[in-house]
């Protein structure tokens, strides 16, 4: 019997690492299709739920390129005015109005907190080691439709 | 399902990009660009900002704010003191690669746990652990750390040659430049040799243009610009912009007005700017390409003709004269499909894909390679599927019947690109029998598409009113070798002028039969509510495009059509005189309720015939 037994146990050894059969190749193929088609499943929903918001956002970047372009016109208003040319102003104030209906907006930052989200420091001077003050506005930055569209060039003191 | 991305962790720039069902996707940060300057600073108040923030406040704040740190990757380097702490430069690293990792999250809405990160080919050991270490603080499982001309050549799929091959890279982007000889065999890549120069790039070349830019203002105006900090600011924009230009044009303007302004008045600075001037002045930057160049090659034991492929990499590889320079040292025309910006990042994705196991045959979708569809009224074919349509695809349309008491419809299944039924390939034909007997365009026949993922493709035809079907199966659509497509699609390109006649010819005369249709129905049914002589007045011109019909003449069935078409407006508008005597007759307002509104068919959607 303990003879028999042996052989049986042996018969069971080989048995632990059989071959699949084809029912289980076939369950794992089945689990590895359903796990594929789960994950093409969330990319897409993923994607379109993506693709609904980033449209939006789209529009507003294509015109922001548009009106970024623009920028270097409003500069030149601005310096014309600011140096005195007679007849600018004018022509400045529409083209900023128009601008402004549509979603520009400039930004007021002489005086307040340096933030550099809405400017770029491009001269600096020491200070009492106090929070950092925009103390003069070398380019005026611009807002798109909420979003900064060019941020301002600023001289930080502090 | 959480998502494995591929980082180019740059020297000044560091690019994300992940593979999205089987197609890499580079991702814009929050800000919206597809770059983030690799910058990492530690405000005064205790924030870490990282990218173009951090370059915004940097001259504010120098001590604290790290550029280019990669240069210090391996080293014994530590930072000043910041807030009571040093830091190594795979800490500072690690910022640039959170701040990577949250756009990522906030772009794809889903957590990103594992990355492909790319490192220069000449990295030692110390330098790649160090990346490693970096991604790790930054909470990234690295999945690999890879060459960054490996990338570049994955992005492009060259390891999926069926031989060895040599591939170069010349890799020029803000700061640095690097050349490396690649070789690629059963999808092993091997770095033969890689040269470059540490601190050469796209930035010495604007750098060239606000020098000349800077002399030419001092030589008009006597005022030296590079002393002005706002000024210098405006030179470096307006600098990369004419080079950017340059790329695509022969000559630009820089323009920058109210420069500065002196005691007697603002000035303005306007120049122009030749492609032959930029080139002249940028030659010794084009010179020190070519050295590390020559010495990879060298190193690698080829000569120029030995190499198979050329790739570039890096912003500044769009010059033309380094296009020109690659060209005439390697004599290959070099890829550049991919954005040179983009294409490192794109293949750490394509890598981080394959590890993950995500870039599986199964997933590769087929499309179908023409366009299937039936023949409808006037041997005009109907597609239902665009070629290029991804498979596995369903389409369902609606037909209807070209005459009365039609007691069939024939689906004639076709595949081709022409507009004629007769000029595409005959897939199959079968009929739908017994339908019930109904006027033309009345009854509604449901054809279906229906590919599946091997390109079978099963065609049904449906009739609503009796639920009678019928439908057939088309696996040998397939069979059509890549010759034979091409060969229909171009042919669809060059006969598509003449198509388009016919086609148009046929619809006239769809039109011109429906109209006859329609004013025979109305005069049988409406025709004893008008006068004699408003009866003959629309049965002449009914009579001329019935006789035209019958003829070859599209030019006389159309001119035949607009006269009957007058005709029967103006009977119709007796009809409705008539109508509205009736209805006013009876006090009841004419709330749209229109006479004859039964008679007008739907646009019919024409019939199987």
């Amino acid at each position: 019997m303990s003879e028999h037994e042996q052989q049986s146990m042996e018969e069971g050894a080989d048995i632990a690492a059989p071959e699949p059969t084809e029912l289980e190749v076939a369950q794992r193929e089945r689990d590895e299709f359903k796990d594929i088609a789960l994950r093409v499943q969330a990319d897409f929903e993923n994607y379109r739920k993506r693709a609904a918001g980033q449209l939006a956002d789209e529009v507003d970047r294509s015109t922001g390129k548009i009106v970024e372009s623009l920028l270097s016109v409003l500069d030149a208003c601005e310096a014309a005015v600011a140096h005195g040319v007679d007849g600018v102003e004018p022509i400045w104030s529409a083209l900023i109005g128009t601008l402004q209906k549509h979603g520009l907006e400039a930004l007021d930052l002489e005086g307040k907190e340096f933030d550099p989200e809405l400017a770029e420091a491009v001269v600096h001077e020491e200070g009492d080691g106090g929070v950092s003050t925009v103390v003069e506005v070398l380019r005026t930055g611009y807002r798109w439709k909420g979003r900064v569209l060019r941020a301002a060039m600023v001289k930080v003191k502090g | 399902m959480p998502k494995a991305v591929g980082i180019d962790l740059g020297t000044t720039n560091s690019v994300v990009a992940v593979l999205e069902a089987g197609e890499p996707v580079v991702i814009p940060n929050s800000e919206g660009t597809r770059t983030t300057p690799s910058v990492v600073a530690f405000s005064k108040a205790g924030e870490v900002l990282v990218g173009e923030v951090a370059k915004r406040q940097a001259i504010t704040n120098p001590d604290r704010t790290f550029r280019s740190i990669k240069r210090h990757m391996g080293e014994n380097w530590k930072s000043e003191d910041i807030d009571g702490k040093r830091y190594t430069p795979q800490e500072i690293s690690a910022r640039t690669l959170m701040k990577l990792k949250r756009d990522a999250e906030a772009y794809l809405g889903d957590t990103v746990t594992q990355a492909v990160i790319t490192v220069p080919a000449y990295f030692d050991d110390a330098q790649r652990t160090a990346t490693k270490e970096a991604g790790q603080i930054a909470g990234l499982e690295v999945l690999r750390i890879i060459n960054e001309p490996t990338a570049a050549a994955l992005a492009y799929g060259l390891d999926k040659g069926s031989e060895d091959e040599t591939v170069l890279v010349f890799d020029l982007g803000g700061g640095t430049f690097d050349v490396s000889v690649l070789e690629i065999g059963d999808g092993v890549f091997e770095v033969k040799s890689t040269h470059g120069d540490t601190h050469l790039g796209g930035d010495d070349w604007d750098q060239r243009i606000i020098d000349w830019l800077v002399q030419q203002f001092k030589a008009a105006h006597g005022v030296d610009l590079s002393q002005d900090r706002m000024a210098v600011q405006r030179l470096k924009e307006a600098a990369e912009k004419a080079k950017i230009e340059l790329s695509q044009t022969q000559q630009t303007q820089i323009n920058l007005p109210f420069i500065t302004a002196t005691a007697s008045g603002p000035l303005h600075l306007d120049e122009s700017l030749t492609r032959a001037k930029f080139q002249e002045m940028t030659a010794d930057l084009i010179e020190r390409c070519r050295k590390p160049f020559e010495q990879a090659i060298t190193d690698a034991g080829l000569s120029k003709g030995q190499i198979n492929h050329v790739i570039l990499v890096g912003g500044s590889t769009r010059m033309p004269a380094v296009q020109d320079l690659v060209q005439s040292m390697t004599g290959k025309e070099p890829n550049r499909t991919v954005n040179p910006d983009e294409v490192v990042a794109v293949g750490a994705a394509v890598q981080a894909g394959v590890l993950r196991g995500d870039v599986k045959d199964v997933l590769l979708l087929d499309v179908t390679p023409l366009s299937l569809g039936i023949e409808t009224k006037g041997g005009v074919m109907t597609k239902l599927i665009e070629r290029n349509t991804t498979i596995p695809t369903r389409r369902t349309e609606v037909f209807t019947t070209a005459e009365d008491m039609q007691p069939s419809v024939e689906i004639h299944v076709l595949q081709g690109e022409r507009e004629m039924a007769s000029y595409n390939k005959t897939l199959g034909k079968f009929q739908l029998v017994d339908l019930p007997p109904a006027p033309r365009g009345a009854p509604q026949i449901e054809v279906t598409f229906d590919i599946d993922a091997n390109g079978i493709v099963h065609v049904s035809a449906k009739d609503r009113a009796t639920s009678k079907e019928q439908s057939m199966t088309i696996t040998g659509q397939s069979s059509l070798s890549k010759d034979d497509i091409n060969k229909m699609v171009k042919d669809a390109e060059s006969h598509a002028e003449e198509d388009r006649k016919r086609r148009e010819e046929a619809e006239i005369r769809n039109n011109a039969d429906s109209l006859v249709y329609q004013t025979e129905k109305v005069l049988r049914e409406q025709g004893d509510k008008v006068s004699e002589e408003e009866r003959t007045a629309i049965e002449g011109p009914l009579a001329d495009l019935k006789s035209v019909l019958g003829g070859q003449d599209t030019e006389a069935i159309k001119a035949a059509t607009e006269k009957l078409m007058a005709a029967s407006q103006a009977f119709s508008q007796k009809l409705y005189e008539a109508a509205a005597r009736d209805t006013n007759a009876t006090g009841t307002s004419a709330s749209g309720q229109t006479p004859g509104d039964d008679d007008i068919v739907d646009a019919e959607i024409v019939d199987e015939k």
